[in-house]
């Protein structure tokens, strides 16, 4: 079971929010890509529910977004197959 | 920073003279302030290029300002994910060209030929098949694919390529011939963002073999059809399901006289099974094949005999019944026309058999390879074997008398006439055959084999001894009271003085002996009249037996003192119609009998019983007696049981005509008798009618 790491960015505007959730992919990259690791974001401004997504995703990882209590998460985590096949 | 050049001018920087400290602080600081603004504006520059190359939103001044923007190190944040993304896609590209080879063994192992030309029917690529199929290499990449594939030979109409660009979709062609191979092409176009065609692929499948198939079959049909439209068989062919016919030939339009359309679709029922047997005997009698002889009922009402035939068969996947018939009319004529020939021929042949097999004569017949076909049982009784199937040359060791067996054989295979004896064993005796064989030919002349027919001529042998013996029997016989009468009657007329006593003896046996004469005559009369076939006339009448046998005995008591006669007769009447002087002499000739063959003094018994249905007189004798075999033949004419003793002369007649008499009356004669223990014969007498005479 991965671990899941919080940011909560709500309050920030894009792309403050943005380069934040650059930012934390960035630090937490080798985590992800082995799977031990995904985050969720929590932020309440809209466009960055379609910046950060289109980011994240051109690097490769898989975005979840969902809306919950008036803000938005996004889920995030790497496709590791094995992951895939085991569920 | 404690001087800011002003200005450059041919490369050298004036030194202006600040003037005033507060002046030169405000420019150092406004120049500070440009150049933040403008290491900010780079900063926010490049950030946006990097989110752009991205394909992200860019930064927006008024949601980032310059402080926070120097603070948070966007270039570093985003070059550090643009790298990842450059990984992201070296991964993609990757797995892209992994794809590309995979896809690229598919196409190449497909069984189908693939081939992608440009807008301008140029060949870009194609597989494998394409390879195999059109002898394409590396340089036909780029060549036009008509020339190529189609050898040039493809008009724009009915060329695929064009289709799918005329129509802008996918496209199907339904049978190619290229190269002696039939194919079928089928297209679609790949279209760019634009909509514009950039690229069509063909496919090409072999159809080839599937069309070879195709043709075969079509043939096949054709041949079916054939077969089926000239059969002189009726065939109707009925769904099991619906029990329906769905379709029938020419030949069954013929017999059934219906009309296709009549049948098709109509109950198969009642058409070739009659209407009363009610169930299918395949459907519902669970027969695999029926073939039965029925009788149709046409639609003229006119019933037909037909052999039918019905058998199950899966056609189109549902099961069917294929039934077949053929009217047999006339075959049903013929059948009984060679019935009854076959008939008339066994009558026939049981006829001759019987005739064969009851003829007193043997008969054997042998084939061309002189095996045995027929030997009727007289053959057999005179053989002593049978023959039958076995060839002539093969069965000499079943013949105690090969003299015999040489005689078959050589009359079995020549045409003369031979007589030949049959040496018998010592517990026969000899047997004279004559066996006389010829040729059979058949109404061509062909030799069929031989016939030997056996006669046996034994008796006829025997009958000529026996008139032998009787003629010089008779003869003497007659010359015996002959020579009396002669003696006597010299005597009277040469001796006149004769006393009178003496002629009167002289004359009494003169009269004697002329008795005797004419007794022998007439038993010579009556013989002649039996062998000449004219049945003894009745004279009936009713008689007193008890009378007629006092009638008889007198004279032998007189003439024969020393033998004791006795009479013995019921006490009550007995009279009975009876023709007197015939039944006088058939006693006269058994007392005879008992007489001549009885010593003297012997008794000699004449018994008479009633019966319900006539009488029976026996004659019994304390005489010598007569063996089975003399028994046996002792109504033969001219037989004679004891020719070895002179003393007992006879002609060998009178037991012939006594049993002629009894016959005449109806009546039944046997005898008892041992050698050395008598004699006595019994004669039955029915009660005869008034018409009997």
């Amino acid at each position: 079971m991965s671990q899941e790491l919080q940011f909560d960015l709500r309050g920030q505007i894009c792309p403050s929010t943005l380069l934040t959730a650059l930012r934390e992919v960035n630090r937490h990259r080798k985590d992800l890509r082995q799977g031990s690791v995904r985050l969720t974001i929590h932020t309440d401004n809209r466009d960055s529910t379609a910046t950060i997504p289109e980011a994240v995703r051109n690097m490769g990882y898989r975005v979840l977004v969902e809306k919950k209590d008036g803000h938005y998460l996004l889920h995030i985590d790497f496709p590791v197959e094995d992951q895939g096949a085991g569920a | 920073m404690s001087s800011i050049p002003s200005q450059q001018k041919d490369g050298v920087i004036v030194e202006q003279e600040p003037e005033n400290e507060m002046e030169c602080l405000r420019r150092e600081n406004a120049r500070l302030r440009k150049d933040k603004a403008l290491l900010s504006d780079y900063i926010r520059r490049k950030t946006n290029q990097l989110l752009r190359v991205m394909g992200t939103a860019t930064l927006q001044p008024e949601e980032l300002d310059d402080a926070t923007l120097v603070e948070v190190d966007p270039i570093g944040i985003v070059a550090e994910s643009f790298q990842q993304v450059l990984e992201h896609l070296q991964e993609t590209n990757e797995d892209l060209d992994e794809a590309r080879q995979d896809l690229q063994a598919v196409f190449d192992s497909v069984g189908v030929g693939i081939m992608v030309v440009d807008s301008d029917m140029r060949i870009v690529s194609f597989n494998r098949k394409m390879r195999e199929w059109f002898a394409m290499d590396d340089d036909a990449t780029g060549k036009i694919c008509r020339e190529v594939v189609c050898d040039g030979a493809q008009s724009e109409i009915g060329c695929i390529f064009h289709d799918v660009m005329a129509s802008r979709r996918g496209e199907k062609c339904g049978d190619t011939v290229l190269g002696g191979r039939h194919y079928q092409a089928m297209a679609a176009p790949i279209k760019n963002a634009r909509g514009e065609i950039d690229r069509v692929i063909i496919v090409y499948a072999d159809i080839t073999d599937r069309k070879r198939m195709e043709d075969v079959l079509r043939e096949a049909q054709v041949r079916m059809h054939s077969i089926f439209a000239s059969v002189q068989a009726g065939i109707i062919l009925v769904d099991c399901e619906t029990r329906e016919i769905v379709h029938a030939n020419p030949a069954a339009e013929t017999i059934t006289g219906y009309r296709l359309h009549d049948m098709v679709g109509r109950p198969c029922q009642g058409f070739i099974c009659p209407p009363p047997k009610g169930q299918c005997p395949v459907l519902d009698l669970g027969e695999t094949i029926e073939r039965t002889e029925t009788e149709m009922i046409r639609a003229d009402d006119r019933s037909l005999p037909i052999l039918k035939t019905i058998v199950p068969i899966d056609l189109d996947g549902r099961p069917h019944l294929l039934e077949t018939f053929v009217e047999i009319t006339e075959l049903k004529d013929m059948e009984e026309s060679l019935r009854q020939a076959l008939t008339e021929v066994q009558s026939g042949r049981e006829r001759i058999d019987a005739i064969v097999r009851s003829i007193g004569d043997g008969v054997v017949v042998t084939d061309t390879e002189d095996k045995v076909v027929l030997m009727n049982p007289a053959a057999e009784e005179f053989f002593k074997v049978s023959l039958v199937g076995e060839n002539i040359h093969e069965v000499g060791s079943l013949f105690e008398d090969q003299r015999l067996y040489q005689n078959l054989v050589s009359a079995l295979t020549s045409s003369e006439t031979e007589d030949f004896h049959r040496t018998s064993s010592v517990r026969e005796k000899s047997r004279v055959l004559q066996g006389r064989s010829s040729v059979i030919r058949d109404l061509d002349g062909r030799e069929r084999g031989h016939v030997l027919t056996l006669r046996d001529l034994t008796r006829e042998r025997e009958v000529e001894r026996l008139k032998r013996e009787f003629v010089s029997n008779a003869g003497h016989e007659l010359q015996t009271p002959l020579t009396a009468i002669i003696g006597f009657s010299e005597l009277l007329i040469g001796q006149e003085d004769l006393p009178e006593e003496t002629r009167q003896e002289c004359l009494r046996f003169i009269n004697e002996k002329g008795e005797e004469l004419s007794t022998i005559v007439d038993n010579l009369l009556d013989i002649n009249r039996i062998a000449s076939g004219r049945r003894l006339q009745l004279h009936p009448e009713k008689c007193d037996l008890r009378h007629l046998a006092s009638e008889v005995l007198v004279p032998f008591r007189s003439k024969f003192t020393r033998h004791d006669f006795i009479l013995d007769f019921p006490p009550e009447s007995l009279l009975y119609r009876v023709d007197p002087q015939k039944l006088k002499k058939v006693l006269e000739s058994l007392l005879s009998n008992a007489v001549k063959f009885s010593p003297e003094g012997g008794k000699v018994r004449l018994l008479c019983k009633r019966l319900d249905d006539g009488f029976e007189l026996s004659i019994s004798d304390e005489g010598i007696g007569m063996a089975p075999e003399q028994v046996q033949r002792m109504f033969e004419v001219f037989y004679r049981g004891h020719t070895n003793n002179p003393a007992f002369s006879g002609t060998g007649l009178g037991l012939a005509i006594v049993k002629e008499m009894v016959d005449a009356h109806s009546g039944k004669m046997w005898v008892d008798s041992q050698p050395g223990q008598g004699t006595s014969f019994h004669v039955k007498i029915p009660l005869l009618d008034e018409s009997d005479a």
